[in-house]
């Protein structure tokens, strides 16, 4: 024990001899580490931690997929009925997509998240309330009086953390409302949706026998043990199929089943794009690694004398190594210590470079989990980097031999040096294919002009707006208000908004064109529609490419025009002029007029392909939906300004209406978060292999060119000329320069593959990022070698050759 | 005849802390071609800076210095090692082959510097490496040669290009005296054959080899002493 304390003050001491190297060396490994600890807590939490629910590995979610849904769902009588035949779950839950809205109406109103769930929530995800209990069977019925859960936040901010709110009554949407519980802190829903009440969702099981709608909802379950996911698959099967025999017999094809793990529906999407940050972080990691493994080797060959003697002396070769690794361990506790530092200034930067870059991104810190990650990573790399230095057997000889032996070629530093810049290249490489992705995510036209327009969510509360009627009177009202406010070029108000997805969508084949029989196969795929007010195509710099807009004339009771998209009316009208056509949405819809063609206007979100879009004029329709509706001002003045005048003319119409006001160059910046997330990382882990490669390099030649004094002097004197040296030096370095490039060629050839899912319009064999990432390197590479190659020119050959 | 070298008033001064101190004093000789020329002296004397000096390898002195009828005070740098390459071979004492090449590669060395195309330096160094006697080890490495043989290397190094003028920094100073005769017969002949040497040595034996000995002292020649037996 007090040997190795012995060994650790030495080390210490041999560190602080050489701050320089130190320096050098601590630098590196917080960068590295740094940088590993930052991503992993931002990666641990999709790809490693639990989910807070007990047996996590035992939840899934189940359902259908189908063309309607992004995500898989259950109809309402499909559950039921599957709910009491099933058998591969302990037990199944449920809730209603997207919760609710409601207003917490006491004094100070808030408007809160309500999560609408089945009784059987709480037990089916393990969940204890931490105070009171869960609802009951009873409680979830339509009519019941109504109950609530209060989440562990609300709890603490609105009730001040008072046990006695368990049992309070609290006006919900204006209704008393039981609170009969308080839910852990660590709560959280399956979908990840923020919440603070969770209520029943009183689902109405005795009107399904019907044939009206059936509310859709999520579906989720918890297997019983020991039964796999794809056993719990085949056992629903038979129930699926019973299900199947509802579906119109055209859609069958585009149906399917699916049950997968809780964790793999929370973060499917952002899965690859999570290994391949850890990745190429710790490709990072490791190229600081050998950064400083070489740092370690130019500094032993330098002590190849102390150690000789020291072995002459009788240290056994353990001794020496562990004397070795201790100095390494150590570098590796300072740079990690130091490298925590770096995380946390890391994951700031991540969060303002893309706040929805990633899920669960606010959530990422530096908790224990974390920085027992950092400790582990940093004694890790302390072996590795510090291995191989310590593994050089002391040369005896040297003390019977009248000159240091330099013989040493230093081959393994430089295949450290190729591998960091084979690493580099690799990183480089995706770098450049996410950046040009990114250009062209960004540059996808829109279909609008997204300029100097401010746009305002402004949602109403069910309980002070029951119907369309009340809802469509408030809208009214303030289009009459905004429409007149100086300054405004136009204002549309709409149901939806694009580019982002999310607008009413119907299924192709239920439209029908006048004179034309129904279509026979399959459902043709999703038409989106919104309703809007005449000024939305103005609003948003939507053209008019045919006919014409709406007017306020198309708001009377009898008017029914349409107007189509682009695409939409290539899909129905490919050869036929479409102007006065008529057509309907379903066989009670009402027949309407086509008397516009509108531009093509980016509806999935930036990525996706467009889907055809029709709109109808903003007014009463049974099909349409006005509790929530978008407001859009297309104006030159500051969108500061025309938000605090927004708010005003709201609040002064119904002050508890909350409005979410962005520009839409702000909605649209937000839609490529994530691949800005990505590739801004993994360029910003890029650039740190590329400069630590360089530093490498640079190390590297100036060692050699050290070492290779003599052999310099001895060429001057037979006739070498000062750039014939430069020019062995270079031609030495670009030897292994090129190795690793070519190395690093091979393996991105291979390692672009993984990033194919995150491209955009880009090839993963796209010469030019390859073409940029060596060109950039080799650049780099020549740079870093050139200063110290510089100094071989000019050795002088009497020093070089005095000590004779 | 023009004299190979040719110095005039030669000083040499190094500057330490503000204070000057002289290696080199007033060297004023002359070395005709094909002599044979020992410098002796104690150590410190300034032997070894003096033939870099010739050597020109060292560039910072003052005074002139005419070889073979060029003024080396006045050319600049470039010039200075194209004379140097063309001219001047070096011998040293701890031989400085170059560790990594075979005997081969490094007797190549000295004609890769002057450009001399590939075919052509084949033929010269397997021309020397039999005149030397030395065939069988052309793919040795140094630490496979004992001294002599790795000292014969560096002498066949030295001459490869035919220089004018071979220097020779106590060459035989790590051998022991049959390997050093052996390398002091070789001056000789290259001497008979008409190439100018300049040793520093601390031998009498080995200076009895040359025509004449120069004595130096602090940086001063003091004393010059022809010899009787090996007069041109
Ligand atoms: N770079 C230098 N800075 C200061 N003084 C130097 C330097 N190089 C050489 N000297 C001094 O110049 C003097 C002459 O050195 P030189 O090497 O020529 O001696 P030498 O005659 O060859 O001696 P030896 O027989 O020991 O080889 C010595 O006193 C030495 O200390
Ligand atoms: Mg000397």
């Amino acid at each position: 024990m007090s040997s190795l304390w012995q060994d650790v003050r030495y080390g210490l001491r041999m560190l602080a001899n050489k701050p320089t190297f130190t320096l050098v060396a601590v630098l590196t490994l917080a960068l590295g580490i740094g940088a590993t600890s930052a991503v992993f807590s931002v990666v641990d939490r999709i790809l490693f931690r639990s989910l807070p629910y007990p047996h996590d590995e035992q939840l899934v979610a189940f359902g259908l997929f189908a063309p309607i849904e992004p995500r898989e769902f259950m109809l309402a009588k499909d559950y039921v009925e599957w709910r009491s035949e099933q058998t591969p779950f302990e037990s199944m839950t449920t809730f209603l997509p997207g919760g609710a809205d409601c207003d917490l109406t006491e004094q100070n109103p808030v408007r809160l998240d309500c999560a609408l769930v089945e009784s059987t929530f709480l037990p089916t995800f393990g969940i204890q309330p931490i105070l009171g209990r869960n609802f009951t069977k009873e409680e979830d019925r339509p009519h019941a009086a109504r109950v609530a859960l209060i989440t562990y936040g609300l709890w603490r901010s609105r009730f001040a953390g008072n046990a006695g709110v368990v049992g309070q009554s609290i006006s919900v949407d204006g209704q008393p409302t039981l609170v009969v519980g308080v839910l852990p802190a660590d709560f959280e829903m399956p979908t990840l949706g923020k919440t603070d009440l969770v209520i029943p969702q009183a689902l109405d099981e005795a009107a399904l026998e019907g044939n009206g709608p059936e509310p859709v909802l999520r579906a989720f379950a918890r297997l019983k043990p020991g039964v796999s996911i794809a056993q719990s698959f085949a056992a629903l099967e038979p129930l699926y199929e019973k299900s199947l025999e509802n579906v119109p017999p055209q859609f069958r094809k585009e149906v399917r089943l699916s049950v997968r793990s809780l964790r793999e529906r929370q973060v499917a999407d952002s899965k690859a794009a999570s290994w391949i940050l850890l990745g190429s972080v710790l490709a990072v990691l490791l190229v600081a690694c050998m950064n400083v493994a070489n740092l370690l080797l130019a500094r032993t060959t330098g002590r190849q004398r102390e150690l000789a003697v020291r072995a002459a002396l009788g240290a056994s070769p353990a001794r020496l190594i562990r004397q070795n690794l201790t100095e390494s361990l150590l570098l590796g506790t300072i740079g990690g210590t130091i490298g925590c530092w770096v995380a946390y200034s890391l994951l700031q930067l991540f969060e303002s470079i893309a706040p929805e870059g990633i899920p669960r991104l606010q959530q990422a810190g530096l908790d224990t989990r974390v920085l027992l990650f950092t400790l582990g990573v940093s004694l890790v790399s302390g072996i590795l980097f510090g291995l191989a230095p310590a593994m050089r057997k002391p040369a005896v000889e040297l003390l019977t031999r009248q000159e240091a032996s330099q013989t040493s070629r230093g081959l393994l530093r430089q295949i450290l040096v190729a591998s960091q810049i084979a690493v580099s290249v690799i990183l480089l490489t995706g770098a450049g294919l996410l950046l040009h992705s990114l250009l062209k995510l960004q540059n996808v036209p829109l279909g609008m002009d997204a300029e100097n327009v401010v746009t305002a969510q402004i949602p109403l509360a069910e309980y002070r707006y029951p119907d369309a009627k009340h809802q469509l009177a408030f809208f009214d009202e303030l289009e009459r208000r905004l429409k007149h406010m100086s300054g405004i070029t136009a204002m549309g108000i709409s149901d939806t908004l694009p580019p982002s997805g999310g607008t009413q969508a119907t299924i192709y084949s239920r439209i029908e064109v006048a004179g034309r029989p129904p279509s026979a196969e399959g459902t043709g795929g999703m038409v989106g529609w919104r309703s809007v007010t005449p000024g939305y195509f103005m609003a948003l710099g939507v053209r008019i490419i045919q006919g014409r807009g709406f007017q306020n004339a198309d708001r009377g009771q009898n008017q029914n025009p349409i107007i189509l998209s682009e695409t939409f009316r290539k899909k129905l009208f490919p050869n036929e002029e479409p102007l006065g056509k008529s057509l309907r949405i379903g066989p009670e819809a009402p027949w309407r007029e086509v008397v516009g063609i509108a531009a093509d206007v980016r509806n999935n979100g930036l990525a996706r392909p467009s889907d055809p879009e029709y709109y109808i004029p903003w007014k009463f329709d049974t099909e349409g939906y006005f509790r929530v509706a978008q407001v859009t001002l297309r104006t030159p003045m500051n969108p500061e300004t025309v938000a605090k005048w927004l708010r005003q003319e709201t609040a002064s119409l119904d002050p508890s209406v909350p409005v979410t006001i962005e520009t839409m160059t702000q909605r649209v910046r937000k839609l490529s978060d994530r691949p800005r997330f990505n590739a801004v990382l993994l360029t910003l882990f890029a650039g740190m292999g590329v400069v630590l490669a360089a530093i490498g390099l640079y190390g590297v030649v100036g060692f050699l060119v050290s070492e290779r004094t003599r052999e310099i002097g001895v060429r001057m004197a037979l006739g070498a000329s000062p750039r014939a040296i430069l020019r062995m030096i270079m031609g030495n370095v670009a030897r292994w320069t090129m190795a690793g490039a070519l190395l690093g060629l091979v393996g991105s050839w291979y390692a672009v593959k993984l990033l194919e899912s995150l491209l955009f319009e880009v090839s993963v064999r796209d010469p030019w990022p390859v073409l940029a990432a060596l060109a950039l390197l080799l650049v780099a590479a020549f740079l870093a070698a050139w200063v110290p190659a510089r100094r071989a020119m000019r050795v002088d050959p009497i020093e070089a050759l005095r000590y004779e | 005849m023009e004299p190979l070298i040719q110095m005039r008033n030669l000083e040499k001064v190094y500057e330490a802390g503000g204070s000057k101190f002289y290696v080199l004093r007033r060297i004023s000789l002359d070395i005709q071609p094909g002599e044979f020329v020992t410098f002796m002296g104690p150590s410190g004397a300034g032997k070894s800076t003096l033939l870099s000096i010739i050597g020109m390898l060292d560039g910072s002195w003052t005074g002139e210095y005419y070889f073979n009828g060029e003024p080396v005070h006045r050319l600049n740098v470039k010039k200075r090692n194209e004379l140097h390459k063309a001219n001047i071979g070096f011998v040293f004492q701890s031989y400085h082959l170059i560790d990594n090449l075979t005997v081969f590669e490094n007797l190549e060395i000295p004609l890769s510097y002057k450009n001399v195309p590939h075919k052509e330096r084949v033929s010269l160094v397997c021309d020397i490496l039999d005149r030397f006697n030395i065939v069988g080890k052309k793919d040795l490495f140094p630490n496979q040669l004992s001294g002599g043989q790795q000292q014969l290397v560096g002498v066949a190094r030295a001459v490869i290009q035919s220089p004018k003028l071979i220097l020779a920094d106590e060459p035989t100073g790590n051998l022991h005296s049959a390997q050093g005769e052996e390398i002091m017969e070789l001056f000789r002949k290259l001497n008979e054959a008409g190439t100018s040497i300049i040793q520093v040595t601390h031998s009498e034996r080995n200076a009895a080899y040359s025509h004449r000995v120069i004595q130096l002292k602090d940086g001063w020649v003091v004393s010059e002493t022809s010899n009787a037996a090996r007069v041109v």
